[in-house]
């Protein structure tokens, strides 16, 4: 019995029957297809978003937008880093409310599901779905700002940029939820019970670590969020306070600046010949470039995830 | 291997350790300790809960008024009953945008649960370095706005010197006029494409990350007992991604009246011939109050879109609960 | 189960609170009257906006004419800053949270801040104490007002608001002459400057055109009409007055091609004869590719098309002026293009000129909830009659961004380099209401400017003989639209307007069975029935209504 199944490990492990192996090389060959035609895909526009960034606006007007720049021009970027000193400023509250808002938002919503997939607790049903209302009915932003500007004042404040429809949300609740429920054994979570170990060293030491990847993912998104978001902005931060400005907000003014310049040229309001179109390109690469640059970090997660998980690379 | 076989015991010698303690202690105490704990942890969330999301309901009641801003509170305006719905439903088209807004939206939910799984579970087969960057590169549409992808969509389309066109007159073809009514049967898949095209790359995290934590040791002795890849994916796979899949399915569902109306008016440029697909409710919104200050109409209309929502997700949950008590949300 | 009711109870408070905490309220009740400028105190805050981002000296700005206004009304004045783009819902969001705000600049939805009582009526404050000029000057200005539906004045206008008509077919010469269409003198077959033309005019020079300069020196296509999004044809060929504020014409009253006069009944502006014209020869263009394939959806603009040669004639408003600083502006920049050297445009004149009453541009408006509307108009009275603040307010401080470069007539400045080049240049501030301020940017040449600006003065002259002399008899009525024509009028734009209008414009519409583009199962009928289905005749019986009762008011 004992050599059978040790016969049978070994097959195992070195790959048995070469049907399949076969069909492991086929799937793997369809896995490579499948990943370069999806990045040619999202990689084909993003190469004309840069290439238009560089591309004179004389020929962004004769040729309109290609993947090779007809002219190459820098006069986009040029205007955009007249203003490096502000732009730097904007860049570092972006950075600073992403990173608070990002810990912050993990934080309150781990938790929250944490308490939720417990079986024990009381009323969990009752809060979910009161979690889950709120992804569906909306008091509307009007409201939201009343009572964030009124009631707590957060007009013109740090907080103002992260706290308003930011820091939790269902979708993020019910994700984690689910992947506790299902994550962690029954009998693992009673016997700790059981044990009388403290419920929050369970989450931080069983829940979290287990939970890595959907954490690494979920931040990401999160972060994005924080990263482009420009409505907390406009709405809390006046334009008289400049220094609270975060890199969206300042350069969709910028945008709007250049853009009604074109649109009005019989004001006479600049003599310059103003790269509209390829100042929104090179805007948005502004915008896209640092998550490119901090995506790996959030990669790393996954290594982290998938080593402290067990899985085999 | 080893790292697998270190991690299976070390998990091993936890569920024993507890055990072993939790024979010695049955304290009575203990468990109302770790209710208050776990609700001093779901502490903030609820308190969040209430400042973000409940307080501000009271913003629903202005659907029913008509506001007056003269007034020191606004929420204080007048009421006038359902006037404000009048305008949704005066328009006999009402329906097509109806129509179109769900219709596109079961066709998002289906694929946006195919496409990223399956891409996800395709990913387990690569292998190295290659791995980041695919990563990095299927996100990036994620990261793209709209605006943006419709300035690519037109240099695509575009009748004077658009790519397409340009291909087709040096083959000798006529030129086609791809946002006219002539194209019309085009833009359901052309808008089914893009939404794939920009959501898939996040999609595809979560699920592969779900996909990380399924046990390993279930596909090991899947492969002992002979199973092939499509088993494996049937048996193993597919449940385990369950959970994701089901959150997913209800997120869906409670937006089934809600549409990205970046993607439904850039991307076709508000082009008037081809209403009949490109039309959704949220569109017939933004058109209908252009340039107008409007506060009721679209909180009227948000009151439509969230009462649908809240329907379905609740029928759906008595579904899921009935079929797999185990998934369902409450 | 107890613990489950506990729950309920507990979700049903925490909602019921939430329903009930703001509802209560202490202070209620509208403000208005006659406002006593002696009870009032503090500064007046001025919305003040900027296209984009805010200059650096804007806080220098604000203490001068802080300053100055202190000097001669006795109160301060602060900016609340804000942005052309977003300015209506900031307005909003202020007014909802009570911020003090006693000006508000308001750009655009002006009818919106009447409608929802945010804006105070101005008829009490426009008395000769609290505001001198205004008092005067206003009541013989109808289209520098903005009314509200109970005839009161809402808010005092920046840009005049009447719409001058009258378009011209604008061509390049040398295109013509290479045509064999130009002669410098009257000539059968041929055209001249100044010579009307109409239908088949238009379609003889566009023929003519697509055979002499099919494609440019770039080897592009060039495109005869230059129907597309902005250029609107429509207009030029089929005048109008609409009427009231609506973004698209509805109900209109119609002028005579032939005689040019203005005729006396309401209609349908689509079941005219006029749009079924038009809409047969757009289609023909579109058809034989006269017209930009993108017209409905491209992003670009008439002076790209034009600059890069892929159109070679547009339509302008008619004027002798108008057309010299189109050619001007047009000639920079112009190396390596047939363009290069001299233009010359050749005014072909579609339509006789007329003009109607629209929605004022841009108001200044005092907020209902203001606490010192009496100050606040003596600010808006003073901004209007002095020369001092309103150079102060648009360009800054003189000597430091700004200085005069013609003394004499006072309103062209010099404005050096880097200020105030992104300020929203607001006109027709002091003196004359036409008048719209220059300011030349640092390094440009100064005496053109001078030469422009006097070419202004003669344009508006030119107009005020022609086309103000030819005023639609509406010229004062304003349509009032109760809540459920609104709604009306609001599903027609969005359902019917935005989806066949400009489709119809550049003519880019399908044929009927009979081959016409106007004829059954044509774009065009869809159109009409669509316009019938959302109730277009309501509005025009309305509006019609409206219209009479006035007329016999003006008469009696």
């Amino acid at each position: 019995m004992q050599a059978q199944a040790i016969k049978k490990r070994r097959m195992g492990k070195e790959g048995d029957s070469s049907g399949l192996k076969r069909e492991n090389l086929g799937v793997k060959i369809v896995a490579h297809i499948v990943m370069i035609v999806a990045a040619l895909l999202a990689i084909f526009p993003f190469i004309m978003m840069i290439s238009s960034s560089i591309t004179s606006e004389e020929a962004l007007a004769r040729y309109g937008y290609g993947l090779i720049p007809m002219e190459v021009s820098f006069d986009a970027y040029a205007y955009l880093f007249k203003a490096w000193s502000t732009i730097g400023k904007a860049y570092f509250i972006t950075i600073a409310t992403t990173l608070v808002g990002t810990l912050l938002h993990m934080l309150i919503t781990t938790m929250m599901a944490f308490g939720l997939a417990w079986k024990k607790t009381p009323g969990r049903n009752i809060i979910m779905f009161l979690v889950v209302f709120t992804m569906l009915f909306n008091g509307g932003a009007t409201a939201t700002y009343v009572i964030y500007s009124t009631v707590f004042h957060l007009n013109n404040t740090f907080f103002g940029l992260i706290v308003p429809g930011m820091l939790m949300n269902a979708f993020g609740v019910m994700l984690f939820v689910m992947y506790f429920r299902s994550s962690v054994s029954g009998e693992l979570m009673e016997a700790a019970e059981l044990d009388g170990a403290n419920m929050f060293t369970i989450y931080a030491a069983i829940y979290i670590p287990l939970a890595l990847p959907l954490i690494a993912t979920l931040s990401l998104s999160t972060a994005i969020g924080f990263w482009n978001d420009w409505n907390n902005s406009l709405y809390y931060i006046s334009m008289e306070h400049q220094e609270l400005y975060s890199i969206q907000r300042l350069l969709k003014e910028m945008q709007d600046s250049v853009d009604f310049i074109a649109s009005n040229p019989d004001l006479g309001l600049s003599t310059e010949n103003l790269p509209s179109a390829s100042v929104q390109m090179a805007i948005a690469v502004i915008g896209i470039l640092p998550i490119l640059i901090a995506y790996p970090f959030f990669q790393k997660g996954f290594v982290a995830g998938i080593s402290l998980g067990g899985v085999k690379e | 291997m080893e790292k697998v076989k270190e991690g299976v015991k070390s998990a091993e010698r936890a569920e024993r350790a507890f055990k072993a303690k939790s024979r010695r202690t049955q304290n009575g105490m203990t468990k109302w300790k770790n209710i208050i704990i776990v609700f001093a942890m779901m502490l903030p969330g609820l308190v969040y809960l209430l400042i973000n999301n409940y307080m501000p309901l009271i913003g629903l009641s202005l659907a029913f008024k008509e506001p007056d801003m003269s007034l020191t509170n606004i929420f204080n305006s007048p009421w006038c009953g359902f006037e404000n719905f009048e305008i949704l439903f005066q328009s006999s088209d009402i329906w097509l945008y109806i129509r179109n807004t769900v219709l596109y939206n079961v066709a998002f939910i289906l694929i946006n649960l195919i496409v990223p799984v399956t891409m996800a579970i395709l990913f387990t087969f690569v292998r190295g370095k290659i791995k980041n960057v695919y990563q990095t590169i299927i996100l990036l549409p994620y990261l793209m706005s709209w605006v943006i992808v419709s300035y690519v969509t037109f240099a695509l389309f575009s009748g004077e010197n658009g790519m397409l066109n340009a291909i087709i007159t040096n083959a000798g073809g006529e030129r086609i006029n791809f946002y006219g009514k002539d194209a019309i049967g085009m833009w359901p898949f052309v808008f089914i494409f893009f939404n794939t095209w920009k959501s898939t790359g996040f999609n595809f995290l979560f699920y592969y990350s779900s996909l990380l934590s399924i046990s390993p040791s279930l596909f090991d002795a899947a492969k002992l007992d002979g199973a092939n890849f499509w088993q494996q994916v049937r048996y193993i796979t597919i449940p385990g991604l369950k959970t994701t899949m089901v959150t997913m399915l209800i997120m869906g569902l409670a937006g089934i009246f809600r549409s990205d109306y970046g993607l439904f008016y850039l991307l076709s440029q508000n082009s008037g011939q081809l209403y009949e697909v490109s039309q959704t409710i949220d569109t017939y919104i933004y058109n209908s109050l252009k340039g107008a200050g409007d506060l009721v109409t679209s909180s009227a209309a948000g009151i439509l879109q969230s009462l649908i929502g809240l329907i379905l997700v609740v029928s759906a949950n008595l579904v899921i609960k009935k079929v797999d008590p185990d998934s369902s949300l409450f | 189960m107890k613990k489950r009711n506990l729950c309920l109870a507990l979700t049903a408070v925490l909602m019921a609170s939430s329903l009930v905490g703001f509802a209560a309220c202490t202070e209620t009740g509208k403000t208005g009257g006659t406002a006593d400028p002696s009870k009032e105190e503090g500064d007046v805050v001025l919305s003040f906006l900027h296209a984009g981002t805010m200059q650096p000296s804007t806080k220098k700005v604000e203490a001068a004419v802080s300053a100055y206004v202190e000097e001669k009304l006795g109160f301060g004045v602060q900016f609340k800053q804000t942005n052309v783009f977003n300015c209506t819902s900031d307005y909003q969001n202020w007014l909802i949270t009570n911020q003090e705000i006693d000006i508000i600049n308001v750009f655009t939805g002006s009818e919106s801040f009447i409608t929802d009582h945010s804006a105070r009526e101005l008829d009490s404050l426009l008395t000769p104490e609290i505001a001198p000029y205004l008092s005067e000057v206003l009541p013989e200005r109808p289209e520098t007002t903005l009314y509200g539906e109970d005839g009161n004045i809402y808010g005092v206008s920046v840009f005049p608001s009447h719409m001058l008509g009258g378009y011209s077919y604008m061509v390049r010469k040398d295109v013509l002459e290479r045509a064999g269409l130009y002669s410098e003198t009257p000539q059968e077959g041929k055209y001249t400057e100044g010579q009307p033309i109409g239908y088949e005019d238009l379609d003889t020079i566009f023929a003519a055109i697509r055979e002499v300069m099919p494609t440019n020196s770039a080897g592009q296509t060039v495109y005869p009409c230059s129907a597309m999004n902005g250029q609107d044809y429509m207009t030029a060929l089929v005048p109008y007055d609409k009427l009231g504020t609506e973004s698209y014409p509805l109900a209109t009253l119609m002028v005579d091609p032939e005689t040019g006069e203005w005729g006396n009944e309401v209609v349908n502006y689509y079941k005219t004869d006029a749009y079924k014209e038009y809409v047969e020869w757009m289609g023909k263009w579109n058809a034989a590719g006269y017209v930009h394939p993108d017209a409905e959806t491209t992003s670009e603009n008439l002076n790209d098309m034009f600059d890069s040669e892929r159109y070679v004639g547009v339509v302008l408003q008619t004027s002798p002026e108008l057309e010299y600083q189109w050619e001007t502006d047009r000639m920079k920049n112009k190396e390596g293009t047939s363009l290069e050297g001299d233009l010359d445009l050749v005014m072909l004149p579609l339509s006789v000129e007329y003009s109607y009453l629209t929605n004022p541009m841009q108001s200044l408006m005092i907020p209902s909830k203001s606490k010192r509307p009496a100050r606040a108009m003596q600010f808006i009275d003073l901004l209007y009659s002095d020369e001092y603040l309103v150079n102060l307010i648009m360009y800054g401080i003189e000597g430091e961004e700004w200085e005069f470069v013609d003394e004499e007539r006072g309103y062209i400045t010099e404005v050096y380099e880097g200020s105030r080049t992104n300020n929203y240049v607001i006109g027709g501030f002091w003196g004359d209401y036409d008048m719209l301020y220059a300011f030349v940017q640092y390094g440009v040449d100064a005496e053109q400017i001078i030469e422009d600006m006097e070419r202004v003065e003669k344009e508006s002259l030119y107009y005020e003989e022609r086309t103000l002399s030819h005023k639609s008899p509406a010229w004062g009525f304003i349509y009032w639209a109760d809540r459920s024509h609104t709604t009306t009028i609001r599903n027609i734009n969005a359902q019917v307007m935005s989806r066949y209008f400009l489709t119809l414009a550049v003519g880019a519409g399908s044929k009927g069975t009979d081959g016409t583009f106007t004829g059954p199962g044509s774009t065009y009928e869809e159109f009409i029935n669509a316009l019938d289905n959302a109730r277009i005749d309501s509005i025009v019986e309305d509006k019609a209504e409206q219209y009479a009762a006035w007329k016999a008011e003006q008469n009696s």
